[in-house]
């Protein structure tokens, strides 16, 4: 048996604790909501806009939401101080993306390269998530370009198309930084002898915020396997977010906007100089009021 | 001494039972805001707020997510989220205060009661002793808890939620903070 000191001891703990429960209610400590509000969520804005420089980022347009882009090169700059350092001349694309439903955006294009057209689709399987469960997103994308230009040799039609299919495999690591990993074929129907028409490649892109509307982007796609005189792109640049625009400035020894023209026929060098300044313009119109969308993903 | 024992978990018990009996809560309760300008209205919605009250202390609670707030444009909601709010480091706004005069309000009947209910409202970091003038409102066992924009009103220069000079004219120096949270016996 118990001695009634102990007894004692005993009862005046469990009432003191249960005056401390009381009082409990009004301190600011504790919560009375067993319920936090911020459960898993899927990770927003880890790039301004869904391009990194010339690379496909992680970002989808919103459903309902159209995004013009404007896309322009200029010339290299190892053209001399007669031609400005490139920039007399200009090597335009003018597009647009629309978002279809949530995680699916369509886009075209017209590039003043090779007089070509360009449509694609991007779709996004995988969101991340806050709570990790979902480290990654996961994206699709596919697109197909018309290369309209007079060829010094007779083409078919089929001769002048070309295709992409890249895997984007993308995390915001912190708020700051996040990086996007693509493996990319580009298949061209009309090849040149010395090398395969299929060319495989790796797209690496990163964004570091500087301030909360400037980033600075990085972008390196290295293709594997021969691939004749043509380089590797690599670019560098800035975005700038202005309310409903993005400014992207960079520089890139990248002429073509669409993905197979910079992918796998990069001719610029920037060892000797061939790098050109530009800038991509994107612009976003709202057609449709996004609560007409299920489960919206923004 | 057991029956000794057996009546003090009795009194734990009764102590206990009430405690919980007096929490109501939602977990779907609806904060909306307004913000007015020549140039630009802008509107959002969350419906997914966590609120409580403790009718017999008058102890209310509530914790917003603020990424689930709804705009008619996609792009505002991001430059609400990472821009303004800064959700990645800040990501829920909460309150926590008490009813004035919380004895004056009759739980147990049908009624509407307009309170004032004090306390501390953090956003952005940034937490302020604030008094929002509301209603209570009981129906048929449920109670809700109300609050207009034109009485409720949030400046985000006090939260540090800056707005740079090209934004001033669109987003209105006193934004209309409107609650409407249903509560029910848990």
């Amino acid at each position: 048996m118990h001695s009634k000191p102990l007894y004692k001891a005993v009862a005046f703990c469990t009432t003191a604790f249960l005056f401390i429960g009381l009082s409990a209610q009004d301190d600011t400590t504790s919560s009375m909501l067993d319920e936090d509000p911020v459960k898993s969520e899927k990770v927003q804005n880890s790039f301004k806009t869904t391009k990194v420089i010339n690379l496909q980022s992680v970002e989808v347009t919103d459903a309902g939401v159209f995004d013009f882009k404007i896309n322009h090169r200029f010339g290299p700059v190892n053209s001399g101080a007669y031609n400005m350092f490139g920039l007399d001349a200009a090597s335009v694309r003018i597009g647009g993306e629309y978002g279809v439903i949530p995680n699916l955006m369509v886009g075209a294009g017209r590039s003043s390269i090779e007089k070509t057209v360009d449509g694609y689709f991007k779709y996004r399987m995988m969101h991340q998530t806050s709570d990790n469960k979902k480290p990654l997103g996961i994206l699709l994308f596919g697109g197909v370009a018309y290369r309209n230009v007079n060829f010094t040799f007779p083409v078919t039609s089929m001769e002048r198309l070309a295709y992409t299919a890249q895997l984007i495999l993308g995390r915001k690591f912190s708020e700051n930084f996040s990086l996007v990993v693509s493996p990319s074929l580009v298949h061209y129907n009309l090849g040149k002898n010395e090398f395969s028409n299929t060319q495989y490649a790796l797209g690496l892109g990163m964004r570091q915020k500087l301030t909360k509307r400037t980033t600075l982007n990085l972008e390196y796609i290295p293709v594997f396997g021969e691939h004749g005189s043509y380089h590797n792109s690599i670019s560098v640049g800035f975005d700038i977010e202005t309310g409903g625009h993005v400014f992207q400035l960079h520089f890139t020894n990248s002429t073509g906007n669409n993905e197979s023209n910079f992918i796998a026929r990069t001719d610029g060098d920037w060892k000797t100089g061939g790098v050109r300044f530009g800038f991509n313009i994107s612009r976003v119109f709202t057609f449709v009021d996004p609560s007409r969308f299920k489960n919206n993903s923004y | 001494m057991n029956i000794r024992f057996g009546f003090l978990t009795m009194i734990m018990a009764l102590a206990a039972i009430p405690l919980n009996a007096q929490v109501y809560k939602t977990s779907t309760g609806t904060v909306k805001f307004y913000s007015h300008t020549t140039v630009e209205d802008i509107n959002a919605t969350n419906s997914t707020v966590a609120a409580a009250l403790n009718t017999a202390t008058g102890a209310v609670e509530f914790s917003v997510s603020i990424n689930s707030f709804q705009f008619k444009k996609a792009l505002m909601q991001k430059h609400f989220q990472e821009n303004y709010m800064e959700s990645g480091k800040f990501p829920k706004s909460t309150f926590k205060g008490t009813v004035e005069k919380n004895s004056a309000v009759n739980y147990k009947k049908d009624g509407t009661y307009s309170v004032n209910v004090k306390g501390k409202l953090t956003i952005h970091g940034q937490t302020k002793d604030v008094t929002i003038p509301g209603k209570i409102i009981v129906k048929g066992g449920k109670i809700t808890l109300t609050a207009d924009g034109k009485d409720f009103k949030v400046k985000p220069a006090d939260y540090k939620i800056k707005i740079p000079a090209n934004n001033a004219a669109q987003i209105a120096e006193e934004i209309e903070v409107s609650v409407n949270c249903e509560l029910s016996k848990k």
